[in-house]
């Protein structure tokens, strides 16, 4: 069993605050990927799981025994590390072997291990190459096996994929995910690219400013953020927000835009609003659709814009205009050419909209 | 953005936690990284504390007692010692003869060894050259000092070099005259020490981009405005580098002028270096050679001072 | 046409350039001259050690020797009658073991005043630098009683212990800059890996040194071998003197006859400084300019 329990967790660096009262289980075999924006306190985190940190505050435990003053080494946590950090007078196979030969592991079995692991990362080639006469991705793998060689309880990955380019980067995210099904081993994964955490997490926990801003599977954040920065941070394109105030009539709420008016469902949004209440609404660019003439015959369009210019991906196109004040993005599943200036109509999808309050950001969600 | 309105600030955390109970863990982890740190840089800290730090305190103690050959270590004596130096006639021939040796061997090196480094600049065959002129400094100063004791001695190569010139027998024993003592071993010194001075100044203007001299060029400027205004300020740095090294070795010397002044009847006033070991270590009077070793740690602590301060000034003026 | 015109200055400087430098033989010449003169003492004792003593008085110092037999007698009455055999044993010992030590120990301090954070970590190492900033004088009467009195006067080890302390001080401050150069993630790779502190060091940071620790060796080496004046004092014994210290009593003791031989000896006495340079010279000139000198 190795799960890892984060109890009122405090990390201060002489007067900074980098992690304020961090509490989180994270489950045994478990994917979880810590993001968010730079100096949100995620590394540092993993640092304090490494036990490269000191703990300010609180209790940290693996495997329910706690491990607060615990050196790096008795833990059983194996690092793969942002820049690789591998030993560069060593050759792949030393760098492989220097754990177990500091383990004082009988010779058979240290050669075994590495076996293990350089088919399991088709690394073989390289065993007997210096780091410096590696590719990036070589490196990263050589990375990844000097940790599975250790067999460790948990596996701790430092933004490893941050130094590729974005063909390797994406190849590789297909492979560590692969990698992690098959070994079986909990991981905990840091990263700031929102793709990675969204395509890897089993758990994602979404950080800010040293708290954590909501933890659960990528698919309950992208859904329910819980706050207008979560909702900002997952999902690319950006959601789109668009401010506005809460008009009251006859006890029903309508979400009053700059020249749009949209229902506020009961079932989704509860009914605690008041008049004149800050508001903001928010679509994901596929939730503001637009609406093409030779579809139906009859078009209910929300409102018309012209475009201000295009971006084509082939399979789709990203429409970059503006309405009520805001500028926005939506996503045309059917692409076709689109002039500049061209004016579309669009209709927002309200089954999906999200609402924040205008003052907090906080999501606002039936009770 | 906007904050979670259930968020602590900053002060409800310390007060709910307490800054002593983190600074205490923080404290804590230091100090055992201290003892770790410390059982490395022990036998470093031992050795230099015990072999070059604590005889300077010593020293300094020996320099006001009345020590003298086998008694007086425990008799105080004050600033006597001191008071004795500016009297001694050896001291003041000394001092002064220390005074010449670290001015001389400061300038001629840094002239003569600038002068070569611009003159061989882009001569045919400069390596050649300048591998030879290097040649001397990888001698120890004793080897140095016993070659040029017979190149300066009667029947020596500079004596038959001037007789060929003059065309008679020269027999001037350059070691053994008060005013020509000094110059020799000035010399000998220039000859050793000018191929450092040369490779580093050579060094220091490769390191001058070409950019502003070719515009200067093209600006019209002549040769010795380019180089009096665009090269020598970039090359300040080394020279001040080089000139404080040599400061420094120059009132530390003391192989060259111990070797060579053997035949000269004054040997010990050759400089404050030779003059302290004499009183110390042929007459017996420890005190008085601690105070002397004292004098000559000052001279430098200042000479140094000034020159830093010095640099310091320039540094802002050329900026 | 601002363009055409400095076009045109720029071929003219060009030419001018190419011009200036056939325009130099003259300085070449003033060059050899100057190199001539700077090659005499070298000739003077090669063609020195080839002599016997008789004919050595005979003839001019500058004169060619006779033949090459006389140097094998030199060389063994050098070896001999100077003890260059023990000098150089001597020497040779001082100097590796000494530089040696005092590089590794220079290491350790430095891997601890870098690689470890604590309080306070310039006061340390300005303890260390402070080894360098006296001059020699102020050392010798403390050490000569010390030693005298703890009885390590005249022995290999009191020599080997001075040699080691003085020549500490600059690597720790060349190491301790290329360390901050270092990445640390490869000490937190290692230390998670499971290496004590002491296998860090020896492991990894060691093994990634060699440069500055090959260029500080050969630096102190050098100084070490050269010694006079410490060999003087601490060491004069005939069995336990350095190879300058022998050459110099050598020398004040046939003062009046022999140049041959002293200058023999002092051949003898360079040989390794002279071997060193020529197989290293890259070496060399490298170190000096990675310790900043």
């Amino acid at each position: 069993m190795a799960t890892v329990g984060l109890k009122d967790i405090v990390k201060v660096y002489g007067r900074h605050i980098a992690v304020r009262g961090v509490d989180l289980e994270i489950q045994d075999k478990s994917f979880t990927v810590f993001v968010g924006p730079s100096g949100c306190g995620k590394s540092t985190m993993l640092r304090m799981i490494a036990g490269l940190e000191i703990i300010s505050h609180g209790e940290m435990r693996l495997d329910g025994k706690i491990v607060n003053d615990t050196p790096p080494r008795e833990r059983g946590v194996a690092m793969v590390f942002q820049s690789y950090a591998l030993y560069p007078h060593k050759t792949v196979r030393q760098n492989l072997e220097f754990s177990l030969k500091l383990e004082k592991l009988p010779p058979d079995q240290i050669a075994s291990r590495v076996n293990k692991a350089v088919n399991l990362l088709e690394i073989e080639p390289y065993l007997d190459r210096k780091p410096a006469q590696l590719s990036g991705g070589q490196r990263q793998r050589v990375a990844m096996g000097r940790a599975i060689v250790r067999e460790p309880k948990v596996f701790l990955f430092d933004e490893p994929l941050s130094n590729l380019d974005a063909k390797l980067r994406n190849q590789m995210r297909i492979e560590i995910k692969k990698l992690q099904r098959r070994l079986q081993v909990t991981t905990i994964y840091v990263t700031h690219d929102q793709v990675e955490a969204m395509t890897l997490a089993d758990v994602i926990v979404v950080m800010r400013d040293g708290v954590i801003e909501q933890s659960g599977t990528p698919m309950q954040i992208f859904e329910s953020p819980a706050n207008q920065f979560i909702a900002g941070f997952i999902g690319t394109p950006q959601m789109n927000f668009f401010a506005g105030s809460v008009s009251m009539s006859r006890g029903v709420a309508t979400f009053v835009g700059e020249g749009f008016k949209l229902p506020i469902s009961k079932s989704r949004f509860g009914t605690g609003f008041e008049e004149g209440q800050n508001l903001t609404a928010g679509f994901r660019p596929e939730d503001i659709v637009p609406q093409e003439r030779s579809k139906s015959a009859k078009l209910s369009a929300d409102f018309l814009s012209a475009i201000g210019f295009t971006e084509m991906l082939g399979n789709e196109t990203l429409l970059f205009s503006s309405y009520a004040g805001t500028e926005f993005v939506s996503r045309m599943a059917q692409p076709r050419f689109v002039a500049q200036d061209e004016i579309m109509k669009f209709k927002f999808n309200v089954e999906k909209m999200h609402l924040f309050d205008g003052d907090t950001g906080m999501s606002i969600r039936a009770a | 953005m906007t904050d979670r309105p259930d968020r602590e600030t900053d002060l409800q955390l310390m007060e709910r936690i307490g800054w002593h109970q983190i600074k205490a863990v923080e404290d804590r982890a230091m100090k055992r990284n201290f003892w770790k740190a410390f059982a490395f840089m022990s036998p470093a800290i031992v050795l230099v504390c015990g072999l070059l730090l604590m005889p300077v305190v010593y020293n300094i103690y020996f320099s006001f007692t009345k020590w003298k050959k086998f008694a007086g270590l425990d008799e105080f004596a004050g600033f006597s010692n001191y008071a004795k130096l500016p009297g001694n006639p050896y001291f003041d021939t000394a001092f002064y003869n220390t005074a010449i040796w670290v001015a001389a061997s400061v300038v001629f090196p840094l002239a003569i060894g600038f002068g070569l480094a611009v003159f061989l600049r882009g001569v045919a065959f400069g390596n050649v050259f300048k591998n030879i002129i290097f040649l001397p400094r990888i001698l120890a100063p004793t080897a140095v000092a016993v070659i040029w004791f017979h190149v300066y001695a009667p029947h020596g190569v500079l004596n038959s070099l001037l007789a060929l010139v003059a065309g008679q027998p020269v027999d001037i024993g350059w070691l053994y005259q008060d005013n020509t003592v000094t110059p020799a071993i000035i010399a000998t010194f220039v000859w050793q020490s000018v191929g450092l001075v040369m490779v580093l100044v050579l060094l220091g203007l490769s390191a001058i981009p070409k950019d502003p001299l070719e515009a200067a060029r093209v600006d019209g400027a002549t040769n010795s405005q380019t180089f009096w205004h665009i090269v020598m300020p970039l090359l300040m740095p080394t020279l001040v580098v080089v000139t404080i090294l040599s400061v420094l070795s120059g009132f530390t010397t003391f192989d060259l002028l111990w070797v060579m002044g053997v035949a000269y009847p004054g040997q010990r006033t050759l400089s404050l270096a030779v003059f302290m070991y004499f009183e110390s270590f042929q007459k017996g009077s420890w005190a008085f050679g601690s105070a002397i070793a004292v004098i000559i740690g000052i001279v430098v602590f200042s000479v140094t001072w000034i020159q830093t301060v010095m640099q310091n000034r320039v540094d802002k003026m050329t900026r | 046409m601002a363009l055409a015109t400095s076009q045109i200055d720029f071929a003219a400087i060009e030419a001018r350039e190419r011009a200036s430098t056939k325009k130099k033989w003259p300085s070449v010449v003033v060059a050899a001259f100057v190199s001539l003169i700077w090659v005499v003492p070298f000739y003077y004792m090669l063609v020195s050690i080839f002599k016997t003593h008789a004919e050595y008085t005979a003839n001019n110092p500058l004169s060619l020797p006779e033949g090459f037999s006389p140097i094998a007698d030199n060389a063994i009455s050098a070896w001999n009658t100077a003890k260059m055999g023990a000098g150089f044993a001597n020497s040779a010992m001082y100097g590796i073991v000494g530089a040696g030590l005092a590089v590794f120990f220079a290491a350790m301090a430095a891997y601890g005043l870098t690689r470890i954070s604590f309080k306070r970590q310039n006061f340390w190492f300005m303890l260390i630098f402070a080894g360098t900033i006296f001059p020699f004088q102020i050392y010798l009467i403390p050490l000569f009683f010390a030693y005298q009195k703890i009885g390590i006067i005249n022995t290999h080890f009191g020599m080997l212990l001075f040699y080691t302390a003085v020549c500490i001080p600059f690597p720790v401050l060349v190491l301790r800059n290329y360390l901050n150069g270092l990445s640390r993630e490869m000490d937190e790779a290692a230390r998670m890996d499971g290496a004590s502190e002491f296998r860090v060091f020896w492991s990894i940071i060691l093994p990634n040194c060699i440069g500055p620790m090959t260029a500080t060796f050969l630096l102190q080496f050098t100084w070490i071998w050269n010694d006079l004046l410490f060999s003087t004092v601490l060491g004069n014994r005939e069995e336990v003197r350095s190879i300058m210290n022998s050459l110099q009593i050598f020398h004040g003791s046939y003062t009046t006859a022999g140049p041959n031989l002293t200058l023999t000896a002092a051949l003898i006495a360079s040989l390794p400084a002279i071997v060193l340079f020529l197989l290293l010279r890259r070496h060399f000139m490298e170190g000096m300019r990675v310790t900043g000198v």
